[in-house]
């Protein structure tokens, strides 16, 4: 359980109301990692939906041979292991604290039966949800034409 | 009686002989060639402006200044090795000679910077102008109000002047903000375009000025950005970089319309730059 105002500053529950929040601050804890300390692996089961109170977290992806590259840059606020809600459930990057973090979990099985049973929460959420994805898409559409093209 | 000295406008036709004092790697491709300018035939620069740097025999290419007004006669260039031009460049030793013609253009309008909070971005090669720049509002620092420097390079490795960039992002009374595009798993900093530094701007609407220098498809995305924070056009910044030949107005070769680049600006108002849609 954390406090729903913790909620209110993430970009994917910050529209929701009151009730709307309880339901959802009743899945969440927080958790505060060093610099370095891995909050999630790529490929593994996504277990939770994060997002990002305090610090900063890197979204790496491994591109073999025990390497990774930097993707992109979580920033307080963000939101982030969204594939805890997106079929097939699994991670599609793993994520780094390059800063000490806090950060709110959502348990994503929960979270699931929850959007589930309450489809109006489930509709404002996936719509966050979309929006973010979309987001994401036009940022990484934006990186690569700066590598061709800057 | 003392007479002031002229400068006559024939010496921007004529190369000037003038010895490279320094010269040192900053990237795998950029490097930094320092110069001693003759005062008596090369008047004083402004960030913004740049020179014809030419090698006998080789050809000429357009070199922004990269060092502050104070450093004057002293000029640093930071050279991008991209052809035959800059690849002779690159290979310059210190004592040798280059052929120097400038400065050309007109360079950032200092006075109507000073007392305006500044939002600075540079992507890329932007940073060698911005470099000057920054450096001049470091050494003048009481004139400005509070300055936001946005820089964004491909990867870390690009990244120029990285020394300085700890100084500043140290110095407490400048706001910097970095993005690489890509990075490796080592680096602690920002990895998005420079856009997304955005979400750490805000700005005084009443007295911020914006000045931005990059390569043309930054100019479209981060102007996206600059046109939410309502920051009116004519106090917004923008360095345009064309092909030049002469650098004199003269051959045609950066002309928009009826503007040269290398004359009318190459920095221009947004509000200027509005009536010549395929400027940017
Ligand atoms: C006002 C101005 C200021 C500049 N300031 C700097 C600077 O501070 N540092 C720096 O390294 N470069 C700067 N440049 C770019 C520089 O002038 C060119 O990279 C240089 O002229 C290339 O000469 P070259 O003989 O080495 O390459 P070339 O053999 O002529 O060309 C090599 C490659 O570079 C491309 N190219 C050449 N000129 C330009 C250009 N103007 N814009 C974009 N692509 C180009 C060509 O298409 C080709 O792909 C500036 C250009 C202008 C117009
Ligand atoms: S370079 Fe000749 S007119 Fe500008």
């Amino acid at each position: 359980m954390i406090d729903k105002e913790l909620l209110k500053d993430s970009e994917l529950f910050g529209a929701l109301n009151d009730e709307q929040l309880d339901k959802i601050a009743a899945l969440g804890t927080t958790q505060t990692y060093d610099t370095d300390a891995f909050v999630f692996h790529e490929h593994d089961p996504a277990a939770s939906i994060y997002f990002l109170v305090a610090g900063r977290v890197a979204v790496l992806i491994d591109i073999g041979l025990s390497k990774r590259t930097n993707v992109f840059t979580v920033t307080k606020g963000d939101s982030f292991g969204w594939s805890a809600i997106v079929p097939p459930y699994v991670l599609t990057a793993s994520a780094k604290c390059v800063e000490p973090s806090t950060i709110v979990s959502i348990d994503a099985l929960k979270l699931r039966e929850l959007l589930d049973e309450d489809q109006a929460l489930g509709l404002k959420v996936f719509e966050k949800v979309t929006s973010l994805v979309s987001k994401r898409v036009k940022d990484t559409r934006l990186q690569l034409i700066n590598l061709i093209h800057g | 009686m003392s007479e002031s000295i002229t400068i006559p406008e024939q010496t921007l036709y004529l190369p000037i002989p003038t010895p490279v004092t320094a010269v040192r790697m900053l990237t795998k491709t950029e490097c930094l060639i320092t110069v001693e300018l003759d005062p008596d035939r090369i008047e004083p620069y402004r960030p913004g402006q740049f020179f014809m740097l030419s090698l006998p025999g080789i050809g000429e290419a357009p070199i922004s200044v990269c060092s502050p007004p104070e450093a004057y006669p002293r000029l640093q260039l930071c050279v991008r090795r991209v052809g035959k031009v800059t690849a002779h460049l690159h290979q310059l030793a210190v004592g040798s000679t280059i052929g120097i013609r400038g400065p050309m253009g007109n360079g950032v309008p200092l006075e109507q910077l000073k007392g305006q909070d500044l939002l600075i971005a540079a992507g890329g090669l932007g940073m060698v102008p911005l470099h000057a720049l920054i450096n001049h509002i470091v050494k003048n620092r009481a004139d400005y109000g509070t300055v936001t420097v946005l820089y964004g390079a491909k990867e870390p490795g690009e990244l120029l002047f990285r020394d300085e960039l700890l100084q500043w992002g140290s110095r407490g009374d400048l706001n910097l903000h970095i993005a690489v595009n890509i990075a490796d798993e080592d680096w602690m900093g920002h990895v998005g375009m420079i856009t997304t530094l955005f979400q750490y701007v805000s700005v005084d609407v009443a007295k911020t000025a914006a000045v931005i220098v990059g390569p043309p498809v930054m100019y479209h995305f981060v102007m996206q950005e600059i046109r939410k924070l309502n920051l009116p056009p004519e106090r917004i910044f923008l360095s345009l970089e064309r092909r030049m030949k002469c650098g004199v107005g003269k051959c045609g070769h950066c002309q928009i319309n009826e503007i040269t680049v290398c004359q009318d600006g190459p920095v221009f108002s947004y509000d200027q730059l509005k009536t010549l849609p395929e400027a940017i």
